[in-house]
């Protein structure tokens, strides 16, 4: 049975670049959506997911085995998103990157539907420490404490990150919300 | 009337997130992982003769030969290296540098030679 524990010591044990391949399919959704949400660029989330799993490969040595091991990923796909942030420089930019990609959005998921696509813009929103906060708790279904150790930050800034995050999503939806009902009563 | 009902299932919108296709990505990674593996042993690799190429220059090269064909026919390492030692220490100083330093860039450069060709034997 090829459980994660096995793929690692077989990636480990007898450099098995296909039980690495299995650890990679398995995770590289979950990494690349992660990704995209900071990044807001799909070019920019894919060359940081390359990055995040090369990574992985080199350093999986040093992976204790003790915590969840998409987690571990999660913390390398962070901490180049924040080294990519410290080289280009660009934290501000990256909205009105975002909306102009919104378009392919669809073309770029396993399936997605209208309402996961306006949430997805609504995040685009939020400051990169909200999303990845409110993503890995609500998303990915990590504790505050796991989100805490993931993002190396404090349990209170996380569970502050979360709750402002979350009021500034359902601002923007009920914005986009009564938009859409004021449309249709003037169609009407 | 203002439909509430995207703000009231917002934790469930949250804990279904779209995710992203494959595409090729996993094929790519494959891709760079190998480039990157193949260019570090090639890099360990250029290492490990260079390496035994500055040896050759600063020892005389006849020397080294027999003892390289005299280590292949030993099994204790540990003998081999002590061999090579004396051998390196010998030839150096006959040159007139000075002996230890030198010695020890010799040991240096086996150790190189025997990591690249180990590293090309695992990964490729």
């Amino acid at each position: 049975m090829n459980t994660e524990r096995s793929l690692i010591l077989r990636t480990l044990t007898h450099h098995d670049n296909d039980a690495f391949s299995s650890l990679v399919k398995k995770h590289q959704s979950k990494i690349r959506a992660f990704l995209f949400r900071l990044c807001k660029q799909y070019d920019v989330a894919d060359d940081l997911a390359q990055e995040t799993f090369i990574t992985a490969f080199r350093k999986l040595d040093t992976y204790k085995g003790t915590g969840d091991f998409c987690g571990w990923l999660f913390r390398i796909a962070y901490n180049n998103f924040l080294l990519h942030c410290r080289s280009v420089n660009r934290r501000t930019e990256v909205t009105a990157d975002f909306i102009k990609q919104s378009e392919v959005l669809a073309e770029r998921y396993e399936s997605i539907s209208s309402e996961q696509i306006d949430l997805e813009q609504a995040m685009s929103q939020l400051n990169s420490d909200e999303i990845a906060s409110i993503s890995l708790c609500h998303s990915f279904g990590y504790s505050h404490q796991e989100v805490s150790n993931i993002l190396k930050m404090p349990l209170g800034t996380v569970k502050s990150n979360i709750n402002r995050g979350k009021t500034k999503l359902r601002k923007i939806l009920n914005s986009e919300a009564q938009q859409i009902s004021l449309e249709s009563a003037r169609d009407r | 009337m203002i439909d509430n009902s995207k703000i009231d299932s917002l934790d469930r919108m949250l804990a279904q997130p779209a995710l992203i296709a494959d595409r090729g990505f996993s094929e790519q990674l494959g891709r760079n992982l190998s480039k990157t593996f193949s260019l570090r042993s090639k890099f360990f690799a250029l290492a490990g003769v260079s390496w035994l190429a500055l040896v050759l220059v600063v020892s005389s090269p006849r020397q080294l030969i027999e003892h390289l064909f005299s280590l292949l026919a030993m099994i204790n390492i540990s003998d081999q290296l002590q061999v090579l030692n004396n051998s390196l220490v010998t030839s150096i100083s006959a040159v007139g540098y000075s002996a230890e330093p030198i010695s020890y860039l010799g040991l240096l450069a086996l150790v190189l030679l025997l990591f690249a060709v180990f590293s090309l034997v695992i990964k490729d």
